[in-house]
């Protein structure tokens, strides 16, 4: 069964919380540095989309959708 | 009106006036010449007040791209740097601080600041926000009306807002706002240095009285965290002050003003905005006025350091570049019908009103919770609330940093 999860990049992340703000379910943002952090190894299939819009809304460029 | 000049390529760059008018009809619309040189999906080249002719980029996607180049700097004292304006170029733009600085000194900077303006931390503030915004309205509705709606409510609430999170008194509010309005508004280079030094006056006061006296702000943290240990310095601080205290309450502020002007002048619009509420999708709502009015119009400002490539257009190193992002979120590109208002946009969250890259604005966060409480609030408060005045007495801010409303009179049954 194949599943999906997000990467994040700490060196490109810019601790916006774009992600955060965007998709609660899937993105954390830590509170001692505002780095965004995925809150699961995976991710429901039905969110794809707005995760797909998460990876284009990162202002750091720093999100990859990894599929497994 | 448009020029056309060759360059280095073959293809003839059109150069435009920048910002240009707006048309007195749609005072809500970015002045519309800007649109056209949007559709060639290449740069352009615009005429500024100071007689530079920077790169001009209104559309969305090579916004989106400049705004993430790294050959692209921040920095104001790299040579070719174009300012927004006299005033700009006197005060925030002579500033050292992470709105100024290129990578990796930024991000330095950045990260220290970062956990005071992560989503949760500003959630937390909800609470006060909502007093803030009630005690306002009661003081409105005590007088009667007719009230000037900027002096009463949309300037006042994120200016305190802001001296709250940064443990300024209140008292001292109104002398930071007519300083900030002139540092960064319709006023020569002279007026607006003389503004910033009264601000810088005012906020080395104010340091060494919080460093006597802490409490539980902001300052008080960055001077126990960083300025105590030497990572900050008591400069890096001022500088840093003077831009929270101007970006971080004039965008919203104005921001707030433009978004009540389009709902009391719309009835359609007034009752979009109650089905955003009740429905639960106020967030989308504020996303789509932010992305509607996009206030911060003077372009986000860069210069490149290094040869880079936007579109298929070469940029020199050398040469300044306007993003014009008040443009690029009109366009049809990237937003269906983007000249309209729709609450209900699902990727109204794509502007770029706060900017996008390393530089996004860090108080982001802080803009949204504030028009997520002060729009409904009001709205819901005040339901008679009207006009009084007549569309065309609304003075609007054209030549200011950030677009907005001079005064706003209304009135409720």
């Amino acid at each position: 069964m194949s599943s999906s999860r997000v990467r994040i990049d700490e060196t490109l992340c810019v601790n916006s919380g774009n992600c955060a703000y965007a998709v609660p379910d899937v993105f954390g943002q830590r509170a001692s540095d505002g780095v965004g952090f995925p809150l699961a190894d995976s991710f429901d299939d039905s969110l794809r989309r707005v995760v797909e819009e998460a990876v284009d809304m990162c202002p750091g460029g720093a999100i990859f959708i990894v599929d497994e | 009106m448009a020029s056309t000049e060759q360059t280095s390529g073959n293809t003839a760059v059109p150069t435009v006036q920048f910002p240009g008018t707006r048309d007195s009809r749609c005072p809500f619309d970015p002045p519309p010449h800007l649109s056209d040189v949007r559709e060639s999906r290449q740069p352009a080249k615009a005429q500024t007040w100071d007689g530079a002719e920077p790169w001009l980029i209104t559309q969305h996607d090579l916004a989106c791209q400049a705004l993430r180049d790294p050959a692209l700097s921040s920095d104001p004292r790299r040579p070719g740097w174009a300012e927004k304006s006299a005033s700009f170029a006197a005060t925030m733009g002579a500033d050292r601080n992470l709105r100024t600085m290129d990578n990796p000194e930024h991000g330095a900077q950045r990260r220290m600041l970062a956990p005071e303006f992560t989503v949760a931390r500003i959630a937390q503030m909800r609470g006060s926000i909502e007093a803030l915004a009630d005690r306002h309205i009661d003081a409105m509705l005590q007088t009667g009306g007719p009230v000037d709606l900027v002096g009463a409510y949309s300037l006042p609430l994120p200016l305190l807002v802001l001296c709250q999170l940064l443990g300024i008194p209140e008292s001292d509010s109104s002398v930071l706002a007519a300083i900030s309005e002139d540092a960064i508004g319709d006023t020569s280079y002279e007026v607006a240095a003389h503004a910033g030094a009264r601000l810088s006056e005012y906020i080395r006061g104010f340091v060494s009285h919080r460093e006597r006296i802490p409490d539980e702000s902001l300052t008080a943290r960055l001077l126990d965290q960083y300025v105590s240990s030497g990572e900050m310095t008591d400069d890096e601080l001022v500088d840093l002050l003077r831009l929270f205290i101007v970006a971080g309450h004039e965008t919203t502020a104005n921001q707030l003003g433009l978004s009540i002007l389009a709902l009391l002048s719309d009835p359609g619009l007034m009752e979009a905005m109650r089905n955003a509420i009740d429905g639960g999708y106020l967030d989308n709502a504020i996303e789509e006025l932010l992305r509607f009015m996009s206030v911060s119009h003077l372009g986000r400002r860069r210069v490149a350091v290094e040869d880079t490539t936007i579109g298929t257009q070469l940029i020199r190193a050398g040469e300044p570049i306007i993003i014009a992002n008040s443009t690029a979120d009109r366009d049809p590109v990237a937003f269906e019908n983007p000249d309209v208002m729709d609450f209900t946009r699902s990727n109204a969250k794509r502007h770029l009103a706060f900017g996008f890259g390393v530089h996004q604005c860090l108080g982001q966060h802080l803009s949204r919770l504030e028009l997520a409480v002060a729009i409904p609030r009001l709205l819901t408060r005040i339901p008679g609330l009207r006009l009084a005045a007549r569309p065309d007495e609304i003075v609007f801010k054209e030549h200011h940093a950030v677009y907005g409303v001079r005064m706003l009179p209304v009135a409720w049954s």
